[in-house]
């Protein structure tokens, strides 16, 4: 063997080296949790009602229509604002931020929408804003997690939703269905806030949640059934 | 036996609450009237017939434009003309129920709660879109929670009204005085000897004390609710844009140590998941970058955190075990407080701006449970 040749050996194994990529080979479990192994995502990004995780039009064609073309968001925006923190432990992105956001923006809309009274005979109101609303049911109730949560029902915008129930055999509010669909609807609102803008938002609160007066209907059945 | 009737009782509760469609109320609490306020409405949706009924009125503004405390305030904070004295000596009054005869801060104060709410979250959004929520909340505690408004009301020199009426006549105050002060004592809490060094706990900061043996004492939420009730009166006088531009300048223009505020307790398993999330599909490594002196007293090791051929991550510690938490801990700040610029290298605009436009990067995919 001559020197060359070695040489040509050698440089053929770090080519050899080089071009071989590491891949992992990962046994993806079917069936029931076992402890230390790697469920197959096929299995598990699944709802209860059999929904399958994903931008399909299936999912998320209700809140596209519900959205329209005036508040439009992305496919994947959507479905994250579908999607709770309580599905797959939150691995796919999930709309708690999205929430805090919208609800932040809903609570100050509806304190503005409240108090804006211009023809008030009360006293004690400033500039025409009555301040005596404030801390009354109604006024608490409006962005409740309960009114949204029968509004999100009503409107058919939580068929599908990607969350994890602890118990999805008890009623809308025990099983924490109600405060999801809450959750998604303000997610919704924080989505639209980010995409367009705030004064597109608050324009999507008035025309989406207030306009058609449902969502105060069922504000005053809650408050009234309370009394 | 007992327990078979304490049982039947129970059943016989359950079907006595009321439920409406969906929900049966033991799980929910729907908001209830205070009985105390007397509030009378002709219909639950009429916003402006609702009217508290117990004997409350607003301050003259004649009475109020005597108070040297209100004006000082006033300009001090250079809040605009429209911005009327009464409504400013409203905000410094906490007294419930009506007890001094004069409307308070309750309305204003929660508007502006909302109004410092919604821009603080709009602000802390779209600067660290990554944030975890347990950081994000401690983040807007601490701009605007209820001790930093106590300090800042501290700092804007809102005074608390210590004088009881007979001192008040014995110094020949002049009433109006006491309209420029922070009004939340009792008459007979005023009178009462304080000894220095002595803090008696009231009633309802008994109450409030929690777990952790804290409470957050009455003159702080007094001094907060002031602060908050000051923003909900400058919407009121002179709306939403000179309100945003007022909590940028006092609330969000303050320092804010956020990278101060992570504690990871697993950070490498954190770190993996966050992987797992992102979709990486090379596996995370920790590895060795440089060492010196293994055998020495000092010895320095560097570590990586690696996905594949990228580098999320590096740390230098004296122990391998203290390189590789710190390389780990430099990936994930690096990931959690990434913050956006625009084109130009600026701030990006924030969704109450005129001109704004959306970026990808400024939606966070949220926390993963570890």
């Amino acid at each position: 063997m001559t020197i060359s040749s070695i040489m040509r050996a050698r440089i053929a194994l770090t080519n050899v080296a080089r071009n071989v990529e590491c891949t992992r080979s990962i046994y993806l479990h079917k069936g029931p949790r076992v402890a230390g192994l790697k469920r197959d995502p096929e299995q598990v990004f699944v709802t209860n009602q059999g929904y399958k995780y994903g931008t399909d039009s299936e999912n998320i064609k209700n809140i596209k229509q519900f959205l329209s073309d005036k508040y439009a968001v992305s496919d994947e925006l959507t479905l994250q604002c579908l999607t709770h923190k309580s599905f797959g432990n939150g691995i796919k992105p999930h709309n708690e931020k999205l929430y805090a956001l919208g609800s932040k923006l809903v609570q100050l809309y509806f304190a503005k929408y409240v108090i804006d009274t211009p023809n008030t005979n009360n006293e004690s109101a400033i500039n025409g804003k009555n301040f005596d609303v404030i801390g009354t049911p109604i006024a608490k109730e409006l962005g409740s997690r309960m009114a949204l949560g029968i509004f999100a029902k009503q409107n058919g915008l939580n068929s599908v939703m990607f969350w994890k129930s602890y118990n999805n055999k008890v009623n809308f509010a025990s099983s924490g269905e109600m405060k999801v669909s809450a959750q998604m609807l303000l997610a919704l609102v924080g989505a639209v806030n980010l995409v367009h803008g705030k004064q597109t938002a608050e324009e999507f609160i008035r025309e989406k949640l207030l306009s058609t007066g449902e969502l105060e209907d069922i504000t005053v059945k809650i408050v009234q059934e309370a009394h | 036996m007992l327990r078979q009737v304490i049982k039947r009782t129970a059943a016989k509760n359950i079907s006595l609450v009321r439920t409406s469609g969906y929900v049966a109320s033991r799980s929910y609490h729907v908001t209830k009237f205070d009985s105390r306020l007397k509030t009378e409405y002709q219909l639950l949706t009429d916003y402006s017939s609702y009217k508290h009924t117990i004997y409350t009125h607003r301050l003259p503004e004649s009475t109020a434009e005597q108070c040297p405390l209100l004006i000082a305030l006033h300009s001090r904070l250079n809040l605009p003309k429209e911005y009327q004295l009464s409504t400013l000596s409203q905000a410094l009054n906490m007294q419930q129920f009506g007890s001094d005869g004069l409307a308070n801060n309750f309305g204003l104060s929660t508007l502006g709660k909302n109004l410092l709410s919604y821009y603080t979250c709009e602000y802390l959004v779209m600067q660290y879109p990554r944030l975890p929520m347990a950081v994000h909340n401690t983040a807007v505690d601490a701009y605007m929670g209820k001790l930093t408004l106590a300090e800042i009301g501290k700092s804007w020199g809102i005074e608390v009204d210590t004088v009881s009426k007979l001192q008040h006549f014995l110094s020949q105050e002049p009433e109006a005085m006491k309209y420029g002060r922070l009004r939340f004592q009792l008459e007979e809490e005023k009178n009462t000897v304080k000894e220095d060094g002595v803090y008696e706990l009231s009633q309802v900061e008994m109450e409030s004390v929690d777990t952790n043996n804290e409470f957050i004492p009455k003159e702080i939420e007094a001094y907060a609710s002031a602060v908050q009730a000051v923003i909900g009166g400058l919407y009121t006088h002179v709306g939403e844009n000179a309100t945003k531009a007022f909590i940028h300048d006092h609330i969000l223009s303050r320092k804010l140590p956020v990278d101060k505020m992570f504690q990871f307790s697993k950070p490498t398993r954190e770190l993996v998941r966050l992987c797992d999330k992102l979709g990486f599909t090379d596996p995370v490594e920790l590895r060795l970058i440089a060492e010196t002196g293994r055998l020495s007293a000092h010895a320095v090791y560097v570590a990586g955190a690696f996905v594949g051929k990228e580098k999320l991550g590096e740390g230098v510690g004296s122990s391998l075990k203290e390189a590789k938490t710190r390389a780990v801990v430099n990936a994930l700040m690096g990931y959690y407080l990434y913050s956006p610029i625009d084109q130009d290298g600026n701030e990006p605009k924030l969704p109450s701006e005129a001109g704004y436009v959306f970026e990808e990067a400024s939606v966070g995919g949220g926390d993963v449970a570890i």
